[in-house]
């Protein structure tokens, strides 16, 4: 994954780099006649792994600015490619860059300015880029050496609103131009590096560039263009003595290998050639317009789909190494709770059969022992016996003479409520008038009524036979029998 | 030119890796989560036993409590004589010298040897106990009911045992003009002489 190989393509050769974090290495050249392709191959089968960008340094490029209306979405891409199609390019690699809404058409921003990029003869890739498709190797991408311009005007942190860029390589010298920043014109004059008077040549191609825009109206006329001119200092009073202003442009050299260096080039080149930069910033960034067809990238795809199940199968283990450790921590935490749980229950056992060891035994059941408590404790009511209310019942006779006691059944019932009941008979004097009899029984009855919660319940009334009895001549003149009161009286016992 | 078809050679390694990555996640979560719920099963399990553990010593706590507090009873029952069975032979010879003191010569009695107490009514105990009685049955006559008091009054040398006089009937008896004998009170009683019965007293 980490074998990365740059691909610079010229209209002499495919030079390979090796690049490794930033160190640039060259690998390997091949000559772009027919064996070029074929050496290629088998360069391919030997790296098998590796990844390949293509940078292509042609000057058979075209560059069309068209101001397209304002949508979005699905309907973008469709005018795009019907304006992409109407362009007749003529090549599949062509790439589009959006350069901002364009203010100067209506005013409103109902218009947005795109740049259509091509790489006019496919023929001069096509080669290159089918013994990568027949190795299988990963090409990432087929870039071109004026929109990688781009990138290194963002690094020059200029603040031209048009500006010219002007550097050299080993397929020439390329001058680009910018509008805020976007590309919108670049051309490369192959074999001008490498003549002796190049930077009187670099001169006579900024005036010719300067003079194509100005037409074009890519450029304001009048105005001094900014040109900067990428060059090791040593080369600096050449270029100027060479390159003086001109009314069309103004000249600014800027030192190369400073620049290479404040990009992250470990060994900026020792002379005036922008290639190692290039390639270096072509390595580095990332989405950078790229003109391969989409069948070119399907190994790229195929391997963004790799690395997507590569991400999503760590993404998934990782979620489940989470997941099991913090169950694990919970098993930890839980096993932990439950040992404490286990000495303290084996404790509680051992204090419960320490504690049941030192129960007194009982020589009964407990519920024996209650029972027999509770009913002691009822009988203890009752065991004063009915004496008491003997001597209560003799008091009361004695102060009513007349009533005679002829009976009585004192028993004592043993309930939670302990009782006692009596059943009482007694006599009246015979001879006595029912008048009499009633106020013996009321003062006898209203005696007994002083006796402690006591309940009075008269089963007979000395008067009441009487009363409902039929008399008849065979019937004696008196009754023989005396007459008698029946009583029912239950009371408390008296407290122990 | 038909394009070459992309070598999908370069997928083999990541959906196999991807697959692994499923089994083993899925692995490793079931295997966590079995081992979790078993951890949880078992804290679960020793929450239980140790309120079951708990509980029982509580039980137990009551148990000793309730079983001091019987013994506390059943000393205190002791103290009050009340463990003491009745006296039966002291019984009768109280009795009689009673009824030698006062005549009582148609006053006639039975002591029942000692058996479980049990009340007129089986309602008044609605729980078995371990109550013995020895029952005097007293009938016959007395001259006034101040005898029949001292008759149902236990010995006065013998305080064991709760005495309960269980009912008490008494009657004036009607003259007869044949008879030379004063007025006399008939009785019938029973009386219970109630102890508590533990084991030992048994054998």
């Amino acid at each position: 994954m980490h074998d990365r190989r740059l691909l610079y393509l010229t209209r002499d050769s495919l030079l390979v780099i090796r690049w490794h974090k930033g160190e640039q290495t060259a690998d390997a050249r091949f000559p772009a006649t027919p064996a070029g392709p074929d050496a290629f191959a088998a360069y391919l089968n030997n790296h098998p792994q590796a990844r390949y960008t293509l940078l292509v340094d042609l000057a058979d490029e075209a560059f069309h600015l068209e101001s397209l209306p304002l949508v979005r979405g699905g309907d973008r891409r469709r005018l795009i490619a019907r304006r992409q199609n109407q362009l007749h390019l003529d090549t599949p690699f062509v790439t589009h860059i959006p350069l901002g809404r364009d203010r100067a058409q209506t005013g409103e921003c109902r218009h947005e300015r795109i740049l259509f990029t091509a790489l006019t003869r496919p023929s001069t890739l096509q080669p290159w880029l089918d013994a990568l498709g027949h190795a299988g190797a990963l090409l990432t991408g087929v870039h071109s050496v004026a929109l990688v311009g781009m990138s290194l005007l963002r690094r020059l942190h200029t603040t031209e609103p048009q500006i010219l860029l002007v550097h050299t390589s080993p397929a020439g010298l390329r001058i680009s131009c910018f509008d805020n920043g976007q590309l919108r014109f670049s051309r490369l004059v192959p074999g001008a590096a490498a003549q002796p008077e190049k930077w009187q040549a670099c001169r006579d191609e900024i005036h010719r560039t300067c003079q194509y825009l100005a037409s074009q109206r890519a450029l304001p006329r009048g105005l001094k263009t900014p040109v900067l001119l990428l060059a090791h200092p040593d080369q600096h009073d050449v270029i100027r003595a060479a390159c003086p202003d001109a009314p069309e442009f103004r000249l600014n050299l800027t030192d190369l290998p400073a620049l290479a260096v404040r990009c992250g080039l470990r060994h900026p080149s020792t002379d005036s050639d922008a290639l190692p930069l290039i390639l270096h910033l072509a390595a580095q960034e990332r989405r950078q317009p790229q003109l391969a067809p989409p069948h070119a990238l399907q190994q790229q795809r195929v391997n963004q789909i790799a690395i997507a199940i590569c991400v999503a199968a760590a993404s998934l283990l990782s979620v489940s190494l989470v997941i099991a450790a913090k169950n694990l921590i919970d098993v930890r935490q839980l096993n932990h709770q439950a040992a404490a749980v286990h000495t303290e229950r084996v404790a509680e056992t051992s204090r419960n059969a320490a504690l049941a060891a030192l129960i007194p035994q009982l020589p009964l059941p407990r519920p024996l022992i209650q029972a027999s408590l509770a009913q002691l404790a009822a009988l203890q009511a009752l065991s004063a016996g009915p004496a008491g209310l003997f001597s209560q019942l003799a008091s009361i006779l004695d102060t009513h003479p007349e009533i005679e006691l002829q009976q009585l059944d004192w028993t004592g019932i043993p309930a939670d409520s302990p009782v006692q009941r009596v059943h009482l008979e007694a006599a009246l004097p015979a001879a006595s008038a029912p008048d009499t009899r009633a106020l013996f029984t009321r003062r006898f009855l209203d005696a007994l009524q002083t006796l402690p919660d006591s309940t009075l319940n008269i089963e007979r009334q000395p008067n009441t036979a009487d009363d409902r009895q039929v008399l008849r001549p065979s019937d004696p003149a008196a009754p023989t029998d005396l007459p008698r009161l029946g009583l029912r009286i239950t009371l408390q016992p008296p407290r122990p | 030119m038909k394009p070459p078809l992309p070598d999908l050679r370069r997928l083999q390694g990541p959906l196999v890796a991807g697959a692994l990555a499923i089994v083993t996640s899925a692995s490793l979560i079931a295997w966590t989560n079995t081992t979790r719920n078993t951890a949880e099963a078992l804290l679960r399990k020793e929450i239980a036993q140790l309120a079951e553990a708990r509980e029982q010593h509580a039980e137990t706590r009551r148990t000793d409590t309730d079983a001091r507090t019987a013994l506390r009873q059943l000393s205190a029952l002791q103290t009050a004589g009340l463990l003491t069975p009745a006296d039966r032979q002291g019984w009768q010879t109280h009795l009689h010298k009673l009824r030698q003191t006062f005549q009582l010569d148609r006053l006639d009695w039975e002591i029942s040897p000692l058996k479980p107490f049990t009340p007129d009514d089986p309602a008044v105990l609605a729980k078995p106990t371990a109550l013995v009685a020895s029952i005097l049955r007293l009938h016959g006559e007395v001259a006034h009911e101040e005898q029949l008091l001292r008759l149902i009054q236990r010995p006065p040398a013998n305080r064991a045992g709760l005495f309960v006089p269980r009912h008490c009937r008494l009657a004036r008896r009607a003259l007869d003009e044949t008879e030379a004998r004063p007025p006399a009170l008939s009785i019938d009683c029973e009386i219970d002489w109630i102890s508590l019965r533990l084991p030992d007293q048994v054998r």
